[in-house]
């Protein structure tokens, strides 16, 4: 039986990190959806793209060594390529379809950190990782799930093996 | 009896507490959000980095260079163009506010229409709007009807294009009318008068040796106040070299009078006498513009000054005679000097006369071709005149207007004092209205056709000869609104009268002239060409009376005061200017009326009392605000709030009206107050340099501390404020506000002190009853070293960086106050309320600064996303940091240069040098905070 004092603790607690727990976005409020896998109304296969036609990460996600945002590609890049592979394929010809009446498909993230949070993509690339290292060996998943946590103590660990800032600001914004 | 706890760890309870608030609020990861890419790309964006377009503030007439920074396809940070010769760089606190209404939920997109007057409007499409238009404008060509363009100033290519529409259309070139009720007319009639030239002239504020300001309130809104507020700082850096002053002549300690070396005033209307005085000292004292003056010139102004001898000067104005016989004598020993004016506040029914007289004297020093410059505008635009308007109304009365145009000008906004405008509305058949926001006039318009914000819209606008300024979209047009431009040209080809007119699109138009680097510079700028003037036969051959206030003996001249926070064209001020403190006054929100504390004392009222203003039957009730830089025979108003008292017929551009009585009515209002006490206490916060030097060596402790002091391996990053150069205009905190996603609390909260500016300029009220000296200090967080906000914190969400700055990790706080209570500049802000950014305010927020929410404390990091930005690309650009590459937003804005940044422990940096001046003190620096902030001294000041 859990301790009533353990039990009012965790209550304070909660009441207590409630006030800094809550990540401020300026979003309206998403609609909800399983963390982890990506759904949308057209599949999207990493291992077919990444993997067996083995196109480099950064051919799609163009500014992730130029800009703090990795950046997903725009529809007019898929359809650049889709204009002449596999155009007769349902998804490919829904994607058409969706650029045609200029719109957009809605991606679910899989890697998210609150907006408190400053990450910038560009550093980590000069810094010499790969892609991989946070989110794994993409060129084998079919639906893209999350490799890491993403939480502050494992983001620590690396800098302090590696001798990068540890300063709170560096990060937090 | 024992109560058997198990052993719980710090770990382990902070980890259940997170769980625990997981489940209860539902943060963290239970929710994911999506992510929507562009469909295409604009071109050169990249998320996540800002791209920076050149245009131009529209907020007033001085057409200062703007550069919007611009993420992820939407402005969020508004700054000024540094190649644009008339800001240069900087903003002033309307510029920084502007972006408020590209965001306004309440912007129009849809045009909507009303059947007949009275009638409910409804949207309708563009097509309809536009059909509607034309068939109106078609009605009233076949009836001959004329067809008029009301609009406000539009020095450029818009001004250009209304024009040649309206010849298109065959209507002659008087129906044009534009509307600018605040812009000084009679300085351009009286030059007009003088000099034959009908145009405003410059002036060269910085290289005159004693600046005179009759009533000009140059840094507030006479001109062009980013230009001006720079041009005093040059001088006040010059002020050490030798004899520099500046004097200020009106009936209120104004932001520009507070800036001044001396503050006189005179009996209100009686300026005229002090300006010819000084007229005829310069004249028999030999100014240096005499000798050039042909000897009948000499001989009829002799006669005209004949009049004004001192004594009976001296008994009209009420100023004494040695006061003016020293100014006449540094006018002309100062060479050049220059006289401004006159402003609004000494504008009364003889504004003309007095404009001519300032004129005549600025001949007599030899200002005129030194200090004082006319040049014919580039693209000449119709003269805004009251004339103008009544040309409209005569017309309408003697036959109905078949159409009137309104672009961007409401005359209903000045109440009564456009009187026969509203009856005007009867006798127009049809009118069509461009604006942004349903205004009172768009309320009555037939049809209402949304305009883009200046911010998405083509343009170009010339202040003055040499300036043309490029105004280009700096995004697309967030609503379905059209370019007012584009639509006057689509009816005009439905029409089929298209003489002139270009055409493609009104854009294309545009950028057909321009190359991409006058695109990237921001305009086209190039050397003014300068008109020389000479006085005409006896220029003072006109009427040279006082001006004579109306209304009962024994009540107060009014007096319509300017504000920085007031717009133009008589908007209410938006709520991010609504509530940024007036820095005379300290008052946020509301209006109020400014009454000299003896006669307040009279009244039997105090700061707070509601009092009713009666003027001609009209009345106007509103709080009392004691201010001792006021003369005791004088009540002043701000102009957003004195419409209710415009007579019919009044130019609201005069701003000394009349005489009012006062009531008190026995109500209390709890004005809005931005800061704590007006005095200073001892404390020594504004310190003048003769002050500093009484005081040196007592205050600032060697360090005393149980700690270790701070090592600093790379950077201390340190921020100089030069008292000398502020002048209080606030443009600093509009920047930090918007820079920093600080949210607007409202009047309500505002009251109880509970606004979320990280930034503040505190004023102080300084010196004797009859001679206030208001002082400014800008106050942000000091970033001590020493600090006392640290030490508290029992989450160590607040911390000292290796760099010297306080840092406060947001999503760390909970909210215990602590540091706030601790903190003795009163820099930190709590959150009372989650503070919402509806729909869509949220597309201007900055994403490099996390958007607060209620129960966390927030301050000044001296912009440290720009820090962090700037540090990455000089990362990866492979080079170290230089001096001046970070810049605050607070020092980005600043018009008088008073803020600079860097690197403290880079000895050659400009900030290192700065903080080692002589001038050099830390406010509450006895309190042994070491602040990362040091404030140079005011210099002048010392003898009135």
């Amino acid at each position: 039986m859990p301790s009533p004092v353990l039990a009012a603790l965790a209550v304070l607690g909660c009441l207590v990190a409630g006030a800094g727990c809550k990540s401020a976005t300026a979003q309206p409020a998403p609609a909800p959806a399983a963390a982890g896998a990506a759904r949308t109304s057209i599949p999207f296969d990493h291992s077919l793209h990444a993997g067996r036609n083995a196109i480099p990460c950064l051919a799609c996600h163009t500014s992730a060594d130029k800009s703090p945002v990795a950046g997903i590609p725009s529809v007019r890049r898929c359809i650049g390529c889709h204009r002449f592979v596999a155009s007769d394929k349902a998804p490919i010809k829904a994607l058409a379809q969706l650029y045609k009446d200029g719109q957009a498909p809605s991606w679910p993230r899989v890697y998210d950190l609150p907006d408190h949070v400053y990450f910038s993509h560009r550093m980590h690339i000069r810094a010499g990782l790969d892609c991989s290292k946070c989110h794994g060996n993409v060129a084998a998943m079919s639906k893209v799930t999350r490799v890491s946590p993403m939480k502050m103590g494992w983001c620590m660990t690396c800098h302090k093996q590696r001798g990068a800032s540890t300063e709170c600001i560096t990060c937090h914004k | 009896m024992s109560v058997d706890i198990p052993p719980v760890s710090r770990r382990r309870f902070l980890v259940g507490a997170a769980a625990g608030s997981t489940a209860l609020l539902g943060c963290g990861e239970t929710v994911a959000r999506h992510v929507i890419p562009w469909i295409a790309p604009p071109p050169d964006a990249i998320p996540g980095l800002s791209l920076f377009y050149r245009t131009v503030c529209r907020e007033c007439s001085a057409g200062c260079g703007m550069t919007a920074r611009s993420r992820e396809g939407h402005v969020v940070k508004l700054e000024g163009n540094p190649e644009h010769p008339i800001g240069r760089g900087a903003l002033c606190v309307r510029g920084q506010a502007s972006i408020e209404s590209l965001y306004d939920p309440k912007r129009l997109g849809v045009p909507s229409m009303r059947e007949h007057a009275g009638a409910a409007s409804k949207e309708v499409s563009w097509d309809a709007a536009e059909v509607a238009l034309a068939d109106a404008l078609r009605k009233a060509l076949a009836a001959t009807r004329p067809i008029f363009v009301l609009s406000r100033p539009e020095p450029g290519a818009v001004g250009t294009l209304l024009d040649t529409w309206l010849a298109a259309l065959g209507q002659s070139p008087g129906q044009r009318v534009t509307f600018d009720p605040l812009e000084p007319a009679f300085i351009r009639a009286a030059a007009s008068a003088t000099f034959g030239v009908a145009t405003q002239p410059s002036y060269d504020i910085a290289a005159a040796h004693l600046v005179l300001s009759i009533g000009a309130d140059f840094l507030e809104d006479w001109g062009s106040p980013v230009e001006h507020a720079r041009a005093l700082s040059e001088l006040r850096a010059q002020a050490s070299e030798g004899d520099r002053r500046f004097v200020y002549v009106g009936p209120r300690l104004s932001l520009t009078a507070a800036a001044a070396d001396e503050w006189l005033s005179v009996r209100p209307g009686t300026e005229i006498e002090l300006v010819l005085a000084l007229a005829r000292i310069a004249l028999t004292s030999g100014g240096a513009g005499v000798s050039a003056l042909p000897a009948a010139a000499v001989a009829q102004l002799t006669q005209s000054l004949a009049h004004y001898e001192l004594p009976g000067v001296e008994q009209r104005t009420g100023l004494a005679a040695s006061t003016i016989q020293r100014l006449g004598e540094q006018l002309v020993r100062a060479r050049p000097s220059l006289v401004l004016g006159p402003g609004r506040v000494v504008a009364g029914h003889n504004a003309v006369s007095l404009a001519r007289a300032i004129q005549v004297l600025n001949v007599l020093t030899g200002a005129v071709g030194h200090t004082v410059h006319w040049s014919e505008p580039a693209e000449q635009d119709a003269q805004p005149s009251v004339q103008g308007l009544d040309h409209l109304i005569e017309t309408a009365r003697a036959g109905r207007i078949g159409v009137l145009v309104v672009h961007h000008a409401d005359p209903l906004r000045f109440g009564a004092a456009f009187g026969g405008f509203t009856e005007l509305l009867e006798l127009v058949d049809f009118v069509a209205v461009f604006a942004n926001r349903m205004d009172e006039l768009a309320q009555r318009a037939n049809v209402v056709l949304p305009d883009h914000h200046f911010l998405e819209s083509w343009s170009t606008v010339s202040p003055r000869a040499g300036v043309q300024g490029i105004q280009q979209p700096t995004m697309s047009p967030l609503l379905p609104t059209r370019a007012a431009a584009d639509v006057l040209l689509d009816v005009a080809r439905t029409l089929e009268r298209i003489d002139g007119l270009p055409t493609g699109s009104f854009a294309e138009k545009i950028r057909d002239n321009l190359t991409p680097v006058d695109l990237q510079r921001g305009g086209i700028f190039d050397a003014r060409p300068v008109h020389v003037v000479a006085l005409v036969d006896d220029p003072l051959k006109f009427a040279l009376d006082s001006a004579s206030l109306d209304g009962p003996e024994s009540g107060l001249a009014l007096v319509v005061t300017p504000s920085l926070r007031h717009p133009d064209d008589g908007r209410s001020p938006g709520a991010l200017l609504s509530e940024i403190s007036d820095p005379v006054t300290g008052i946020s929100w509301s209006g109020w009326v400014e009454l000299h504390p003896a006669t307040a004392a009279t009244l039997g009222v105090a700061t707070g009392d509601v009092v009713r203003l009666v003027l001609d039957g009209r009345q106007l009730d509103l709080p009392v605000h004691e201010h001792a830089g006021l003369r005791r025979d004088v009540a002043a108003v701000g102009a957003p709030f004195v419409v209710g008292l415009l007579g019919r017929g009044v130019d609201p551009a005069l701003g000394l009206l009349s005489r009012v009585s006062i009531h008190k009515l026995g109500r209390h209002v709890a004005l809005a107050p931005g800061h704590g006490s007006d005095r200073q206490e001892g404390r020594g916060l504004a310190l003048t340099e003769a002050e500093l030097q009484r005081q040196e060596g007592g205050r600032e402790h060697t360090h005393l501390s149980m700690y270790a002091e701070h090592v600093h391996p790379t950077h201390r990053w340190g921020l100089v404020v030069d008292l000398d150069r502020c002048n209080g205009c606030v443009a600093c905190v509009a920047a930090c506000q918007v820079e920093n996603n600080s949210p607007i609390v409202g009047p309500k909260e505002a009251a109880i002190g509970r606004t979320m500016n990280w930034m503040r300029i505190e004023r102080f009220v300084e010196g004797s009853a009859e001679h206030p000296d208001l002082r400014f200090v800008p106050m942000m967080c000091q970033q001590c070293d020493n600090a006392p906000c640290e030490g508290v914190c029992p989450v160590y969400a607040t911390y000292h960086t290796a760099e010297g700055l306080n840092a406060q990790i947001y999503n760390r706080c909970v909210g215990t106050r602590y540091c706030e209570n601790n903190c003795p500049y009163q820099a930190r802000r709590f959150n009372w309320y989650d503070n919402p950014h509806p729909a869509p305010t949220n597309l201007g927020l900055n994403p490099d600064v996390s958007v607060r929410e209620r129960g966390v404390t927030e301050k000044c990091t001296f912009c440290v996303q720009r820090i962090r930005e700037v540090k990455e690309q000089a990362k990866l650009d492979g080079r170290p940091l230089r001096d001046g590459d970070i810049t605050p937003a607070c020092v980005q804005t600043c018009p008088a240069s008073a803020l600079a940044f860097g690197d403290l422990q880079d000895a050659g940096s400009r900030v290192a040098k700065l903080a080692d001046d002589k001038r050099a003190y830390h406010v509450l620096g006895h309190l042994n905070t070491k602040p990362g902030v040091t404030y140079l001294a005011r210099r002048r000041r010392e003898t009135t």
